[in-house]
């Protein structure tokens, strides 16, 4: 074993620790284990909600896309801001509902919202669809992290089951309470390793940024701006669009939003996560480093780690392979928490009700490991980018939010069946489209560029919308139909 | 058929008149990265040694937080101490 391996795996079994002493004096009912008994401060809240969206993909997917693809990595930046501020008025609103009729997962929040047990249930595979490309991408980075930082000692698929079973008894153990300690930590760390690996590396190079980003133009001299096809404006603009709108429907987010004590947190993080988000920028610093530095570099996803093994000692590699598996940890054990819960309340409950407390957790976690064998393998024969599959990710769990945010009127005017047929169009198109790997330009030939760069999530997100517009408008009637039977029957009950 | 755009603009201007005029500040960063994007997208001229685009997009999202910070301020849902 090397001295970095040594230091990751002290941090792991530190974290596990962590996760064992979170859950101490609690009763493990589902409520604790997912939610916390909402009862999570202001700093819990932020860190979580900062915690979910600063994983290994920031260090290793977002140097990567800059590395492969320059300017274009602006646009996580450019989303995150924008989607962040959304917290002030989104979050509010779904956070008392949840409370007031205690809702522990999003695919409850749906059920319950939109009374129909059968959109839980498609609510509930949609999340948990949408979440494995995300793990596998935190199974891969764990893959090319031990691969890296082991100097090839480990192979990656060795690395991957190791790290699927170290996320599995983490998961186990701690519940949402070790996730916030080991947050804690993650976060301290992550800041100063992109802190100081953004600041550190141009300097080291180039004296300055300034001296990067020249040299970066001398090489690659569009590299610093988006390119007038592919990668263009049209799919800056149509991509940080629909990913702000979309930022907080990850099933993850659920239940660090339902864990708040109150709703003033969610205000404040509006304030703070903006400011937190320019953390990027840092990566974007080692990312365009390794651009300069590394022209021989064929796999993008290597940028951060190869450029650090370059000038640092292996000891300070091990601190960087060590932030990288707690910010697998962190949000893997989120995800995997939330599918559970989301299989438990919506696809269990419902098709068997009369399960015991006791096999309703222990069919979420054998869930769960299911869940992490088939995204190891995944993570193992997937050759996208973490950038691409991030993307799809992030399409998919986009098609919830129309109806989502819609539902949070007083009188909201979508019927479960137009909610459910709109989800289900765009969902079936994004899937369709990332089997096919359809792209505008392959729709639309004869279009100008303008419309062919448009990324492809838009479109199924339109035609979600429009689907789910015109179902309610025609399920009006049936839907009040129904309540008003409902109604004539409980006064007949009365 | 009372069609889908009425149900839009209905959904829509229905929660307008409650709004505080002030949250329409929010709108701005949309409008400036969203829209401003097509016009920014360059390297010269240099900000604090940052390439145009990349600084326009660092700018505003200093300015959600300040703008987010001025709203929270202002408004009288966060002077409450629960809720």
């Amino acid at each position: 074993m090397n001295t970095p391996l040594i230091i990751i795996t002290v941090f792991l079994f530190i974290s596990i620790a962590l996760g064992l002493l979170a859950k101490r004096g609690k009763d493990m009912s589902m409520e604790q284990w997912a939610i916390g008994g909402r009862g999570f401060g202001g700093m819990f809240v932020f860190l979580l909600l900062a915690g979910e969206t600063y994983s290994v993909f920031t260090l290793l997917g977002t140097s990567g896309l800059a590395f492969n693809n320059g300017a274009a990595a602006f646009y996580l930046l450019a989303f995150t801001a924008l989607g962040t501020i959304t917290s002030y008025w989104i979050l509010p609103p779904i956070w008392k509902y949840a409370k007031e009729n205690n809702v522990v997962s999003q695919s409850q929040f749906f059920s319950k919202k939109y009374k129909s047990t059968g959109l839980g249930v498609f609510v509930a595979i949609v999340g948990v669809v949408a979440l494995i490309p995300y793990i596998t991408i935190l199974f891969k980075s764990m893959g090319i992290l031990v691969e890296a930082t082991s100097y090839g000692a480990i192979p990656s698929h060795v690395a991957i089951w190791v790290g699927m079973v170290a996320l599995l008894v983490y998961v186990m153990v701690s519940g949402i309470h070790g996730s916030a300690w080991t947050s804690t930590v993650k976060d301290f760390l992550i800041f100063f390793v992109i802190l100081f690996l953004g600041i550190y590396l141009p300097i080291h190079y180039y004296g300055s940024p300034t001296g990067l980003f020249e040299a970066v133009s001398k090489i690659k001299p569009h590299a610093l701006t988006l390119p007038h096809k592919g990668l263009s404006v049209s799919w800056f603009v149509s991509t940080v669009a629909i990913s702000a709108f979309a930022y907080f429907m990850w099933p993850h987010n659920a239940p660090t939003i339902y864990a708040s004590k109150n709703a003033k947190a969610f205000r404040l993080n509006a304030v703070l996560l903006p400011i937190y988000a320019l953390m990027v920028l840092f990566v974007y610093f080692v990312g365009f480093t390794a651009m300069v530095q590394l022209p021989g570099l064929k796999n993008g996803d290597f940028a951060l780690l190869e450029i650090s093994m370059k000038t640092f000692d292996p000891w300070f590699v091990g601190i960087i392979g060590a932030t990288g598996l707690l910010a697998t940890l962190v949000p893997g054990s989120m995800m995997l928490m939330s599918a559970a819960t989301m299989i438990t309340t919506n696809i269990i409950e419902p098709l068997k009700p009369n399960v015991s407390d006791k096999n309703k957790a222990l069919s979420a976690k054998i869930f769960v490991v299911l869940l992490s064998v088939l995204c190891s393998f995944f993570s193992m024969s997937e050759s996208n980018t973490l950038a691409t599959l991030y993307l799809t990710s992030f399409s998919l769990i986009t098609q919830m939010a129309p109806s989502l945010y819609l539902s949070l009127r007083k009188n909201n005017g979508i019927t479960k069946y137009g909610s459910g047929a709109g989800m289900f169009v765009g969902v079936a198109i994004v899937i369709y489209v990332t089997f096919t790997k359809t792209t505008m330009a392959m729709l639309f030939p004869s279009l100008p560029s303008v419309i062919q760069d448009l990324n492809i999530g838009i479109i199924a997100l339109a035609t979600n919308i429009i689907i789910m517009f015109t179902v309610s408008f025609f399920t009006k009637n049936t839907q009040a139909g129904e309540k008003h039977n409902e109604n004539t029957q409980s006064n007949m009950a009365s | 058929m009372p069609n889908i755009s009425t149900m839009f603009t209905i959904l829509f201007f229905e929660g307008m008149g409650k709004m505080k005029l002030y949250y329409l500040l929010a709108v701005l960063p949309f409008i400036a990265i969203l829209g401003g994007a097509a016009f920014v997208n360059k390297v010269e001229p240099y900000v604090l040694g940052i390439p145009f685009f990349l600084f326009w997009i660092i700018l505003w999202a200093v300015l959600c937080s300040v703008i987010m910070f001025i709203i929270y301020r202002l408004d009288p849902l966060n002077k409450e101490d629960e809720v």
